[in-house]
């Protein structure tokens, strides 16, 4: 089960960044953490590390979102036969 | 706590952790970097030292978003973790009290804090005033990407060539050297040659404390019982004559009657490389009226040239025993020892510059010590990226990146096509040299001074031009002369601009240089710069931007899109002219691979931006192998190792002026100096550096431990001088030259000595300000001043009352 | 790169004393080297002049020569005599130890050089183009009238002034202003790791320019750094070095072809 630090850059605009928080708080695979400035933290548990990248390329799909950092990935329940 | 929720608060802490703004800068620019260590809670990484154009590599150590230790990289080919005491004490630059944390503006007279938008808004107001007059002054210490986008905002946006260097101050000679020899410029050889040369010869340079570490590469094979036979030719006894075993003190600028008497003697005992000669090199020599390629002659009209340099004539001229010129010819008369030259700024700085430049590797390439490892002429940088900003990258008035030239239409058509700029757009004018440009600035426009405005980027021209008072201070009461200068600590520029901005500082930013081996060098931002203050590349763009949005054509390529448009096909423009955006994409990274698309038509191929993440630095020309890797290339020119080089050929220059695969060899007379000494100025005065400081001493005399050791200027004289003149060591002395006079301790038998008749003066002190003093007389080819000798006279100030 | 400190002296010997004569010989000739005034009171070195401008430097007259110490290093030699009654080793009772003591040292240290591992700045006067004089006294390293010249804590390099600068300007050079600079170093106060309780610690700093365990942690090193068991030579036998501090590891890749 990864569990997955990032942070996301948000774009300037208000309502764009309000669209994107929305989004953001809809998925139950997400908690959302601190906000300072126009940067997210937040953290995403997926069953399979596959899930997990492709829920962040999703995020990076979102409008309003500018840039996404992955600060960490927790491997330690990683089948990496999957993973592959 | 249950394991998923710990690894869950972890990931959020960690997350948490990454948003504040260091961090963040950090993270994102550091993506990728291989070479982190965290040791101990300190973040340690690599860099070059921002110092000398050596090209250590550091290992900087960080911790709490500061600079707080620095160890030589013991993985760093250049100074294999060894370091000199600038180096180890190079963190403690970024910490001065003072540094430059706001814009400010002059106004009545005093500089005020204005915010960066007004700055910016007035800077490009006063492009617009008349883009033609704007000209950006820069240095060999912007890094790559920065000296690229000033290239390319003033040659591919302002279609203007105002954009000159400080490196024309020091290395312009070795590049007209390195032109009229091979047709193409830098050394052939590398820092390797040091490692196996049988003799060093040290030629008006002082490496000892100039270039300290490369000088220990060599001085150090001796403590491992090897014999390096090292000849120090200079016009006064450094710390490198206490190495040498050889010390030949010449007369001022007869450094080419030397050279001519080597050859001279070479020719007359029949011991020149008749094979290499024959195969690979042809004879030059001025034309009339002089060009840098000159006029192709005989061999046989090179060897009547030569005729009257005798050892006798030589020694008169030069003030050296024949029998030492004997020496050096017998030396470089055997084929079987490897012989490496090395010189700075002494052949540099010289009114006779280029010749004297061409003249070292004539030496080599007669007598065939070329191209072996350890047969070398390699003339070496002062400043870090003097190579790799300004030579490589073409940050020269005449000049374009990889190598090309204004005059040039195929050059401007590539520059262009690169660019994506309109066909045109690329000025085939030719900018104002250094000297010329600041002689415009300082001219009022009705009389010809058509700059209005130099933005002056990472250097300090107010202290480090020659005869200051000619060039810079009358500008300052020209109403409608307007300076600006992006510095990061108050210097004696900073202090006379009407507009000044805060820069970063080495690892406050991303950045590139480029050493005197060719190799280009990478490193990350680590921490963040102080208060306001902005990485140099970025007020570029930032005005570049400004300039677009006031609908200044020149800053959209052919296609509409901003000129440093940074994005691509299908994505959306990243704001990189916003600074809270600018470290969301690597704009470096950006900027070298577009530069990179330069650098083949000269053979200076370089890799792409990721490989030069995982190296201390490689040396060009880079090639791919066919099976992916890429090969630097230590030894151009050379069949065995410079891919450019047909196969089976042992030699070949490929960019031969004769368009023969073939070296020149020039013949260059003597001619005396524009200034020597007489009756009424009756000393040569020399200017130069130490080993503590650096440049104009704005950094290093804000490092305790460098200040300390050498606090002030100084003037050396030799002690029968003194001892006539009745100067005691201490005494403060008024140091005279027709352009200026200066008050200046004494130092006798202190760090250097000259000889009777000779005086020298550190150039760093900014109190003490010894360019007000010299000449601005320039290599007619180079354009480069001659600093190392001008007439001057002692006084005893106590006579003066 | 070591630092010794005033403490209680070492029973004397003979043998020793003839070493440190012939020592002093060597430096004397040489004219230039120096041993260190240790103590947390501050540097002993003697301040460059300040100069009045236009002052004049007088010279001893002839009759005052032979009572007068004059020159860059007058008083190097202040209480040679004493001294010679001086031994380096063996190295006496196991040097005493506290965490009070260590900081100390550490703090003396910290006045010597920018940063733990900076290279320590000379706390006497040189000559400025004869590099190797220092041997005289660092080579093999030598303690005299309560100073130690600690032995270098690295392998012969010919430029000893290359990175080792005076901490005070040589004469005449004055210095006319402090230099704020608000750097602050890495400091000295890490401890290698143990296994378990009296396990041999590692070595917590990298070995990188210090590879002679002796210069800081020998018979002459500073009470707080100096190692019990001077007898013992071969100091990596038991303390480990740090692969990551000292740039050897493979985590990441070597410096080309890659």
């Amino acid at each position: 089960m990864p569990i997955s630090g990032l942070v996301l850059t948000l774009v300037a605009a208000p309502e764009l960044r309000c669209r994107a928080l929305a989004a953001l708080s809809t998925d139950p695979r997400i908690t959302l953490g601190e906000q300072r400035g126009d940067r997210l933290a937040l953290v995403t548990e997926t069953t399979t590390l596959g899930e997990s990248r492709d829920l962040a390329e999703s995020l990076i799909e979102i409008d309003g979102v500018a840039l996404l950092e992955v600060v960490t990935v927790d491997f330690s329940d990683v089948d990496f036969g999957e993973a592959a | 706590m249950d394991r998923r929720a710990f690894l869950r608060d972890a990931a959020m802490a960690a997350a948490t952790l990454a948003l504040s703004p260091a961090t963040a800068a950090a993270s994102s620019a550091r993506r990728g970097s291989p070479y982190l260590r965290v040791v101990d809670g300190v973040t340690w990484d690599k860099a070059p030292c921002r110092f000398c154009g050596t090209g250590c590599h550091v290992q900087v150590g960080v911790k709490n978003g500061r600079v707080v230790a620095i160890a030589g990289d013991a993985n760093a080919e250049v100074n294999k973790g060894l370091l000199c005491v600038k180096g180890y004490h190079v963190g403690l630059a970024l910490y001065g009290k003072d540094r430059l944390t706001r814009p400010l503006l002059r106004r009545n007279g005093k500089l005020e804090p204005i915010t960066w938008d007004e700055a910016l808004e007035i800077v490009a107001r006063r492009v617009l005033r008349d883009p033609k007059g704007f000209a950006i002054y820069g240095s060999g210490q912007w890094t790559i990407p920065e000296g690229y986008a000033a290239n390319k905002l003033m040659k591919g946006g302002l279609s203007s060539n105002q954009i000159d260097p400080n490196a024309r101050l020091c290395m312009a000679s070795a590049v007209t050297g390195y032109l009229a020899t091979y047709g193409v410029d830098e050394p052939a050889g590398c820092y390797d040659d040091l490692d196996r040369c049988d003799v060093l010869v040290v030629w008006g340079n002082n490496p000892a404390e100039m270039h300290p570490v490369l000088f220990s590469r060599v001085m150090d094979r001796r403590s491992r019982g090897e014999k390096v036979i090292l000849i120090d030719i200079g016009t006064r006894r450094t710390r490198t004559s206490a190495f040498a075993d050889h010390v030949l003190t010449f007369k001022p600028n007869s450094d080419l009657a030397l050279a001519n008497g080597i050859m001279h003697l070479l020719l007359e005992r029949d011991a020149h490389a008749k094979d290499f000669v024959a195969r690979h090199c042809a004879f030059r020599a001025d034309s009339s009226p002089p060009t840098l390629d000159g006029k192709a002659i005989t061999f046989e009209e090179f060897r009547r040239s030569l005729a009257p340099y005798t050892p006798e004539h030589v020694s008169q001229l030069s003030g050296v025993p024949a029998a030492e010129i004997e020496r050096l010819a017998s030396l470089f008369s055997n084929r079987d020892l490897r012989i490496t030259s090395i010189w700075c700024m002494g052949p540099n700085q010289h009114t006779s510059g280029t010749a004297m430049n061409t003249l070292l590797h004539a030496v080599h390439l007669l007598s065939g010590h070329f191209g072996r490892p350890g047969d070398a002429p390699t003339s070496l940088t002062g400043q870090p990226s003097a190579c790799g900003t300004v030579r490589e990258v073409g940050t020269l008035a005449h000049a374009l990146p990889g190598g090309g030239v204004v005059t040039n239409a195929q050059h401007r058509k590539q520059a262009e096509e690169i660019w994506g700029v309109p066909a045109g757009r690329v000025s085939a004018k030719p900018g104002y040299h250094t000297v010329e440009l600041w002689r415009r600035f300082s001219t009022p426009t009705e009389r010809g001074g058509d700059i209005h405005t130099i933005w002056v980027q990472v250097t300090n021209p107010a202290q480090s031009l020659p005869n200051v008072d000619a060039l810079v201070t009358p500008s300052r009461k020209l109403p409608d002369k307007f300076l600006i200068v992006s510095d990061v600590y108050p210097t004696a520029t900073t202090r006379i601009a009407d507009l000044v901005l805060p820069s970063a500082l080495w690892v406050e930013k991303n950045g590139m240089f480029g050493n005197s081996e060719r190799r280009t060098q990478q490193w990350f931002k680590m921490v963040d710069p102080p208060g306001q203050a902005r990485d140099d590349a970025w007020q570029l763009i930032a005005v570049a931007r400004r300039l677009h949005d006031k609908g200044f054509a020149g800053m959209r390529d052919a296609r509409g899109r901003f000129l440093f448009s940074v994005g691509g096909e299908g994505q959306p423009e990243r704001p990189i002219w916003d600074w809270a955006h600018y470290y969301d994409v690597n704009v470096d990274e950006h900027l070298f691979d577009e530069y990179r698309r330069f650098t083949r038509h000269k053979h200076k191929d370089l890799a792409p931006y990721a490989e030069y993440v995982k190296a201390r630095g490689l040396r060009w020309p880079v090639v791919q192998q066919p099976d992916g890797r890429w090969r630097e290339t230590k030894f151009r020119f050379s069949g065995f190792d410079d891919p450019y080089v047909a196969k089976g050929k042992e030699f070949d220059f490929y960019h031969s002026t004769s368009k023969d695969g073939r070296a020149q060899i020039w013949f260059r007379p003597y001619a005396p100096p524009p200034e020597s000494p007489d009756q009424e100025y009756p000393f040569w005065l020399c200017t130069g550096r130490v080993l503590e400081h650096w440049h104009t001493g704005t950094l290093t005399i804000r490092i305790p431990q460098l200040r300390r050791s050498v606090p002030q200027a100084y003037v050396e004289l030799n002690r029968e001088d003194a001892r006539r003149l009745g100067i005691q060591n201490g005494e403060i002395v008024r140091l005279e030259t027709r352009r200026g006079a200066l008050d200046l301790p004494a130092w006798i038998d202190g760090r250097g000595q000259p000889p009777p008749g000779s005086l020298f003066v550190p150039f760093f002190d900014e109190r003490l300000l010894v360019n007000q003093l010299t000449l601005d007389a320039h290599d007619p080819f180079s354009k480069q001043p001659d600093y190392k000798k001008c007439a001057a006279r002692v006084v005893r100030r106590n006579k003066h009352g | 790169m070591g630092d010794g400190s005033e403490e209680p002296r070492a029973p004397r010997g003979r043998l020793a004393s003839l070493f440190l004569l012939a020592a002093l010989t060597v430096a004397g000739v040489g004219f230039l080297t120096g041993a260190s005034e240790e103590g947390p009171r501050g540097l002993g070195y003697r301040p460059a002049r300040p100069l009045d401008p236009g002052a004049v430097v007088t010279a001893p007259a002839q009759r005052d020569l032979r009572t007068t110490l004059w020159g860059a290093n007058a008083g190097m030699y202040e209480g040679a005599v004493p001294a010679l009654g001086m031994i380096t080793m063996p190295a006496g009772p196991p040097p005493p130890r506290s965490d009070q003591i260590r900081q100390t040292t550490s703090q003396v240290r910290a006045t010597r050089r920018a940063y733990n591992g900076a290279p320590p700045t000379i706390p006497h006067a040189i000559d400025q183009v004869q590099a190797p004089s220092c041997l005289a006294c660092h080579e093999r390293g030598m303690q005299l009238a309560g100073k130690t010249a600690p032995v270098m804590s690295h392998r012969r390099f010919d430029g000893c002034i290359q990175c080792h600068v005076p901490a005070v300007p040589p004469f005449p050079l004055v210095e006319t202003a402090p230099v704020e600079n608000t750097f602050q170093g890495l400091t000295a106060l890490a401890r290698g790791e143990r296994a378990w309780t009296g396990a041999p610690p590692t070595i917590p700093h990298p070995t990188l320019m210090r590879e002679d365990c002796n210069s800081c942690h020998g018979p002459g090193g500073a009470f707080g750094l100096r190692t019990p068991h001077p007898e013992r030579a071969s100091c990596t036998q038991c303390h480990a070095p740090g692969a990551l501090l000292d740039q050897r590891t493979t985590l990441f890749p070597p410096a080309r072809d890659r």
